[in-house]
């Protein structure tokens, strides 16, 4: 192991709220990349329907591109009317671990109902010198 | 020497609710100057308590000032004081809370975190960060009593009184 190694030295957190309507059967949004210099630790997801009808939202892991691919699905929820759903929090946190080199990590959702979701997304970003 | 220090507090906010809807604030005072932060809140529970006579729905929308300006797909929240937060839909929560009944919206397991952050130039610094909470009767008829929103945080002073529009500081020792 090198010695030069060094991470975690400067924890960074966010917290924002995305709006977003219908995506589609199989289109995805992402809400957070990591590059593989500085990695994503995702310590809650909340989603809210605002909408008046349910809406079903499926988290996943995505590698590039805009396409759903179910085995990459982490966590799905039928969410009701103007209710919030905790897809991911401390107790089952996400880690978005780039591949180095080059290859991003994207944290993405899917909705194929036609309602409009807001997303708050928590996280720390890791950065190191080594890219892991 | 770390350049931060922590301190736990909380808030009680409380609504004395007499008509359909109102509205209140839980903002994250800074000790700055314009346009820097002196620190951090980390929100450990948000818990909100129905003590009107009416069954309520309750909305609860978050100003942090801590949205990247990259990795995400659509920014909804920013401007330039608390009052950007009455437009649009950005809401984190909902909730139809029964009277007398009260919801625990988070928790440790959820922490949000937002920036003590002033906008405005000196010498009126208005905080631009924190929680709203808009409530609107579900029943009709004379609304009366109270909405309490209670809050608990851990705040991190940044001794160094960073000017990054981040959380510079949060978590991080000088060596």
């Amino acid at each position: 192991m090198s010695t030069n190694i060094y991470w975690a030295h400067e924890v960074k957190s966010y917290t924002y709220v995305v709006k977003n309507n219908f995506v589609g059967s199989s289109n995805v949004v992402t809400l957070l990349t990591a590059t593989p210099n500085s990695n994503r630790f995702v310590s809650s997801v909340i989603c809210l329907n605002v909408s008046n009808i349910d809406a079903e939202v499926s988290l996943a892991i995505g590698t590039g591109g805009n396409t759903l691919a179910l085995s990459n699905i982490i966590n799905r929820a039928m969410i009701p009317p103007k209710t919030t759903a905790i897809l991911s929090d401390l107790q089952s946190p996400i880690y978005l671990q780039a591949q180095n080199p080059g290859a991003n990590r994207d944290l993405v959702f899917n909705s194929p109902d036609n309602a409009q979701l807001n997303f708050t997304v928590t996280y720390h970003e890791i950065t190191d010198n080594s890219g892991f | 020497m770390p350049d931060h220090v922590f301190a736990p507090g909380g808030q009680h906010l409380t609504l004395n609710v007499t008509s359909s809807s109102k509205d209140l604030y839980f903002m994250t005072p800074n000790w700055s100057v314009a346009n820097e932060t002196t620190g951090v809140f980390e929100v450990q529970s948000i818990r909100v308590m129905n003590n009107s006579n009416k069954r309520v729905e309750v909305y609860l929308q978050f100003m942090t000032g801590l949205q990247p300006s990259t990795n995400i797909e659509t920014a909804t929240q920013g401007g330039n004081s608390m009052g950007d937060m009455s437009s649009g839909q950005n809401y984190s929560f909902m909730y139809q809370i029964e009277a007398g009944h009260m919801v625990d919206v988070s928790d440790k397991s959820t922490p949000f975190y937002f920036k003590a952050y002033d906008y405005n130039e000196a010498p009126a610094y208005f905080p631009n960060t924190g929680i709203k909470l808009l409530q609107f009767n579900q029943e009709g008829g004379t609304h009366s009593g109270y909405i309490t929103m209670i809050v608990y945080y851990k705040y991190y002073l940044n001794r160094q009184n960073s000017t990054s529009t981040e959380s510079q500081g949060l978590f991080r020792y000088n060596s």
